[in-house]
């Protein structure tokens, strides 16, 4: 898609530096430099970058998802709710998230404008009912701000997350939607993902979160 | 217990923002009050500087201890003149009662791999005559003075920025 720049994707996608000094697995997995960010804030002025956000981010992160994600709010007195409002304060934790994921945006100079939550150990137990089999990748909480949309962000946000999966050699990449979704639907079907219902997270009756997922190998 | 040494989180930039500020204020007295003012601004603003640098921390027992910021391109730091590849070592930190564990060498080796990594030819920090402690760290670490960089904060102040580098 044109205009939209990955970070520095010649860049080595592991991380680096320091499991000599303690650092788990994980840490070392998720580590990640200030360099794909200082090129895409040096050096691409007026470009849409997907790029790993920074810490000082999480507050615009938190207000772009609770934007992107208004349109599905239940009618008051809807019985989904209070579901809802639970959903909503996960949505705005992503401090809680930071340990385990990588926080990719969308940005046009410092403009925040979409957001994808990549999970390279989708299967550690802080992922809850959300969590995968053990040699997934994860994806949640793609959101693009609903002035930002058809511009193709959804899917760039999508890719990266993709390339960083292949990057780490996992055997599939797995995320959960549901049928009020249905741009993002259509977009993971027509990128290959397959329905996974066996994964499925059931609400109730009538709403259920499927899951889909994608080999990459 | 062992410190870890890892990327700041959101939730700890006010925490770090504050050891940051504790650690260097030691030199409060060595320094006029306006110029000691705006130091201690700049060290406090975490925010401004991490869309461009990696904020790592030394951490033990929840606690955050030691600081330091790591430039992968020293053009963006607030320091201007260095060159074209130049990674840059900043305001590192170790809490007042932490002193004397090696935290401000685990720091700054951190950064050096980092540089490494990257594929910085140089890294380059400044420090003073105030931090002879840090100064004597550097130049067993390898740092040779490069006084090309060095800079004066106030032309009116008898203090000096001197930098160091250590090509890798």
């Amino acid at each position: 898609m044109s205009g939209v720049v990955h970070r520095a994707a010649s860049l080595p996608k592991k991380s680096r530096g320091s499991e000599l000094r303690g650092g788990s697995q994980n840490d070392s997995l998720l580590r990640f430099s200030a360099t794909s960010r200082v090129r895409a804030h040096g050096r691409l002025a007026n470009q849409i970058m997907i790029r790993d956000a920074h810490v000082g981010e999480v507050d615009a992160i938190v207000d772009l998802l609770l934007a992107s994600y208004a349109e599905y709010a239940p009618a008051p007195g809807d019985p989904i709710e209070l579901s809802w409002h639970a959903y909503r304060r996960e949505l705005a934790d992503v401090r809680g998230r930071w340990p385990i994921a990588q926080h990719l945006v969308a940005s046009e100079n410092a403009t925040l404008l979409g957001t994808a939550t990549f999970f390279p150990e989708a299967w550690l137990p802080q992922l809850g009912e959300d969590g995968w089999p053990e040699g997934y990748a994860g994806i949640r909480l793609l959101a693009v701000h609903p002035s930002a949309r058809g511009k193709g962000l959804g899917r760039a946000l999508t890719e990266e997350c993709i390339e960083r999966a292949r990057a780490l050699e996992r055997e599939w990449i797995g995320l959960h939607t549901t049928q009020l979704m249905k741009v993002a639907r259509g977009m993971y079907e027509r990128m290959g993902f397959e329905r996974f219902a066996e994964n499925d997270i059931p609400i109730r009756p009538d709403f259920t979160v499927v899951a889909y997922r994608l080999a990459l190998t | 217990m062992k410190a870890e040494i890892r990327d700041a989180r959101p939730q700890d930039l006010d925490e770090t923002a504050r050891l940051m500020v504790e650690s260097y204020r030691q030199y409060s007295k060595d320094v006029p009050e306006h110029l000691w003012k705006d130091y201690e601004a700049e060290i406090a603003d975490v925010q401004r500087r991490v869309p461009f640098a990696d904020l790592i921390v030394a951490e033990r027992a929840g606690r955050i201890i030691g600081a330091v910021t790591f430039y992968p391109d020293a053009t963006l730091s607030e320091h201007e003149g260095w060159p074209e590849g130049f990674a840059e070592i900043r305001l590192l930190a170790v809490d007042p009662n932490a002193r004397g564990l090696g935290l401000g060498r685990m720091l700054t080796d951190e950064c050096i791999d980092r540089a490494r990594a990257n594929r910085n030819p140089t890294i380059g920090l400044h420090t003073s005559y105030l931090m002879e402690v840090a100064r004597e760290m550097y130049e067993r670490m390898g740092f040779v003075r490069c006084p090309e960089f060095d800079f004066q904060p106030d032309p009116d102040v008898d203090i000096f920025a001197i930098a160091y580098r250590l090509d890798l």
